[in-house]
């Protein structure tokens, strides 16, 4: 839980003054951990703060929401398969 | 044992739905964001943020300026000396490129093509490096009359991207290197035409059909009546095979230090 906290709040910092891996690392991190929603919520906010029309993705402007929408379901498929997650 | 097992299938189940109904609102409320552009929460997060982003010069000045007291006396003259002489070297350059300002000035004043200068100066508060999409975000916004399309200009001379989101005190701006962006360009003395696309952090490519001479250093210009320098050639692709010979280039700003940006107001009905 503490370190879930501490990533979420060096997130902030991250996002607005860190170079942008920085922050994906971080997202990354987070994943790790159960079940966390709010790295979407942060990906949200990088691009409604840089993001832009994207020509390579077709002029998406959510790259990061839509990359870690899809990191954060693959992560819950792939902890099911692994035991050391199972609570139940 | 079976009884605890069927539970937990269920509540698994509803679990897997519970998400994927949620999923699946999100991706449409993010969809629908895509399409019409308008997202409700970027005037807000900006009203927010940019007050906070202004503090990173300043901060990164103080850390600067400390680190400097640091630094020993013999290598800040050496440091000194290396810079005087750099500026000597660049004076009498500066001096003939505003001789030859003036000179262009006085022309076009002459042949009735006057410029209007109408544009204003912007602090850069996010610069590419912490955005991997290639935006600026600057201190000029819809108040200070800017409009989305609007050019941004560096150093005064040298054309680097164009408005894409205005707020009322703040405004994003996109590179021209932004991947896939096109720029209709011109390459050297024999003003060859061509087509730039945007490969990220300030590099550009173009394809332009092989009998076609470049030679690398060649001046790139933007198709219009201002020479507005673009870039340099900095290689040409060849391959034996290909009817198309590849130019490399890269803006002559640094895309990651700028600190100061120009924006050039489009006369628009307010």
């Amino acid at each position: 839980m503490k370190l879930r906290l501490l990533i979420n709040i060096l997130l902030v910092p991250s996002i607005l003054f860190f170079p942008w891996w920085v922050s994906l690392a971080l997202g990354v991190l987070l994943l790790v951990k159960d079940r966390a929603y709010e790295v979407i919520v942060w990906a949200f906010v990088f691009d409604t703060l840089y993001g832009t029309a994207y020509i390579p993705f077709f002029g998406l402007q959510f790259i990061a929401t839509l990359l870690f929408f899809i990191l954060f379901f693959l992560s819950i498929a792939v902890k099911r398969r692994i035991i050391l997650y199972r609570t139940v | 044992m079976k009884i605890i097992s069927r539970q937990y299938k269920k509540r698994e189940r509803q679990r897997t739905i519970q998400h994927l109904a949620l999923a699946i609102l999100f991706l449409v409320f993010v969809g629908f964001l895509n399409m019409t552009g308008r997202n409700p929460f970027t005037g807000a997060l900006y009203f927010i943020s940019v007050p906070v982003l202004k503090t990173e010069d300043s901060f990164l000045q103080t850390v600067g300026n400390f680190l400097g007291t640091l630094k020993s006396k013999r290598t800040l003259l050496a440091e000194n000396r290396e810079l005087k002489a750099q500026l000597q070297d660049t004076e009498g350059l500066s001096l003939v490129n505003k001789t030859l300002t003036e000179e262009n000035k006085s022309l076009k004043h002459l042949l009735g093509r006057e410029v209007e200068d109408n544009s204003i100066l912007a602090a850069v508060v996010s610069r590419p490096g912490t955005s991997p999409y290639d935006t600026f975000i600057i201190d000029v916004g819809a108040r200070d009359g800017i409009h989305v399309g609007d050019e941004v200009i560096a150093h005064g001379d040298f054309l680097v991207g164009f408005v894409s989101k205005v707020f009322t005190n703040s405004s994003q701006a996109t590179l021209y290197s932004s991947p896939g962006e096109k720029t209709n360009i011109r390459i050297g003395q024999s003003g060859v035409e061509a087509v730039a696309t945007g490969r990220g952090a300030g590099n550009f490519s173009a394809a332009l059909p092989r009998d076609i001479e470049v030679h690398e250093g060649d001046t790139i210009t933007l198709q219009s009546f201002d020479t507005q320098i673009f870039g340099e050639v900095g290689s040409v692709v060849r391959k034996e095979t290909d009817a198309f010979q590849v130019i490399l280039f890269s803006s002559p700003v640094n895309v990651f230090t700028v600190k100061y940006l120009q924006v050039v107001r489009s006369q628009r009905e307010l």
